[in-house]
């Protein structure tokens, strides 16, 4: 059953900066950024909510946010207002004070008007920033169920990637009983040999109970942060458990990708099998801006070899060579240029005999003919921006 | 040097304002009163207070937008909301106030809140 009908408000959390993902992030927030060559990443999230049924959707952005603001307007601008039904990108205004968000609490805090105007019974709070389907209606059922203050989804980690992110403690009633942002040695899962609990991200709050803390977090002087502060305020006080994503409909595929190197390894995970048809399954279609492009063309006198790899609409391939990578659409590629495990976005131009491995091209990049990326990396390290041991060229370079 | 506890009134109602003033002098709080929420917040940025009395139904600026300003400037203020209508307790945006008095002929749930918030 779809939570249409429910009195359920959602935000998401849209306004990462994704420092690390620079320069990826120099024109865009992390939301915004390209993934597989035509998604956003806030397509996954966004996906879910309308799949799952939550179609009363703030997203609440504040840094370089013109980028995700367009997104929003030519991809996610259909829900009928007259259905009361809508997804709204909502600016950081500085409406209650001369302050931006200073943390994940403080942006819901500063829109406590919008759960005044709706007064949902419960409110769902998610980030933008991951990779990763998941079907709603499982976590709310348990949070009513349960009768909970606060249903926060999490799932199993290996030890030594745990203390990047918030860790947890749950008991057999799915209780926690202890949560700390990124420990230094993070607590196991009784009875596990080396696996943590972390947070995802994915709250679902009795909007009560999350009005008070949020009122209580803004009198102190924290970091009012979901993570550090509104979390471990809650826990003795209020009922806080946690849902098992590992035991949900699509509980094997979830990925941050905070960093160049995990951002590559996820976009490349997508061409395997594993990742393809995990993300992306008929019964559970991810939305994305859909432009007027014609179908690909792939032309020249001797056949385009391609293997292992996506071409989105409107490219234009030439006798070459793609292996192992996810071409955008509207990109132009020429004779007898090689392209290997790399990542190349929208309306790229790519000369010909050229060979590129293993680099990441951001929109609207322009490489002219003979160009060698990924071959020799003292050379690359003298003529381009390297992350992580990749490539990556920003939007609109022109080589 | 005194040690006695600063009170801002802010409140539109003239004979609401000069009562409170009277009583909280009596019961030894320096009391200072503003007439509007613009005025309240101008005296809060010019002077110190311990605690401060909030109307919500004003001109111009209500309570409940002055409360968010109240809580933006001064973090630990507490703010007792001091209202005729009982029915803005069940708005999200004046649970950041530490307590809410509904207002009466009898000052002595008013007088015991505050005295509570400052021991």
């Amino acid at each position: 059953m779809l939570l249409l009908n429910k009195k359920v408000l959602t935000f998401i959390l849209a306004g990462g900066k994704g420092s690390r993902l620079y320069p990826l992030t120099r024109d865009r927030s992390k939301p915004a950024v390209f993934f597989a060559a035509r998604f956003r990443i806030i397509d996954f999230v966004l996906s879910s909510c309308i799949n799952s049924g939550l179609r009363q959707v703030y997203l609440l952005t504040q840094t370089k946010s013109l980028s995700l603001h367009q997104h929003l307007r030519k991809s996610w601008n259909f829900l009928p207002n007259a259905l009361s039904e809508f997804i709204a990108p909502v600016p950081a205004q500085q409406r209650v004070s001369e302050e931006w968000y200073s943390g994940t609490a403080d942006a819901i805090y500063q829109n406590l008007h919008l759960l005044e105007d709706h007064r949902p019974e419960h409110v769902f709070i998610l980030s933008g920033d991951h990779i990763y389907n998941m079907d709603f209606n499982e976590l709310y059922h348990q949070h009513i169920e349960r009768g909970a203050d606060l249903t926060m989804s999490v799932l199993a980690i290996k030890k030594e990637e745990a203390a990047s992110f918030g860790v947890l403690t749950m008991d057999n009633e799915l209780n926690i009983n202890s949560f700390i942002e990124k420990p230094q040695d993070p607590s196991q899962i009784p009875g596990e040999t080396d696996e943590c609990h972390i947070n995802m991200g994915i709250y679902l709050f009795k909007t009560d109970s999350l009005v008070r803390m949020l009122v209580d977090d803004a009198r102190k002087t924290t970091s009012h942060d979901f993570g550090k502060n509104i979390i471990p305020a809650m826990l003795g006080s209020y009922r806080v458990n946690g849902f098992s994503f590992e035991n949900s409909r699509f509980g094997h595929y979830w990925r941050d990708v905070g960093t160049i190197r995990s951002y590559y390894n996820a976009n490349m995970e997508f061409l395997s099998q594993l990742g393809s048809r995990v993300v992306c399954t008929p019964e559970w279609p991810i939305k994305t801006v859909g432009t007027p492009s014609p179908p690909s063309f792939f032309g020249g006198s001797t056949a385009v070899s391609i293997k292992n790899s996506t071409v989105d609409l409107g490219s234009h391939l030439y006798n070459c060579h793609i292996h192992n990578s996810l071409i955008g659409g509207g990109v132009t590629i020429g004779n007898d240029t090689l392209i290997e495990n790399s990542i190349i976005m929208t309306d790229c131009s790519i000369g010909r005999n050229c060979t590129i491995r293993n680099a990441i091209f951001d929109k609207a990049v322009t490489i002219p003919d003979n160009i060698q990326i990924g071959c020799d990396p003292k050379e690359d390290k003298d003529r381009f921006f390297i992350s992580d041991g990749i490539v990556v060229l920003p939007r609109n370079y022109i080589l | 040097m005194t040690d006695k506890k600063k009170l801002l009134i802010i409140d539109d109602d003239k004979n609401m304002r000069e009562l409170l003033e009277l009583e909280f002098t009596d019961l030894g709080y320096l009391v200072n009163t503003a007439e509007n929420a613009f005025k309240g917040l101008q005296c809060l940025k010019d002077e110190i207070a311990d605690l401060v009395i909030l109307d919500i139904k004003m001109p111009g600026m209500d309570g409940i937008e002055a409360l968010e300003k109240i809580v933006s400037i001064k973090r630990e203020l507490p703010v007792v909301i001091h209202s005729a209508y009982s029915h803005f307790k069940e708005n999200y945006l004046t649970w950041s106030a530490v307590a809410y008095v509904v207002k009466s002929g009898n000052l002595d749930q008013l007088i015991q809140t505050v005295e509570e918030q400052l021991r």
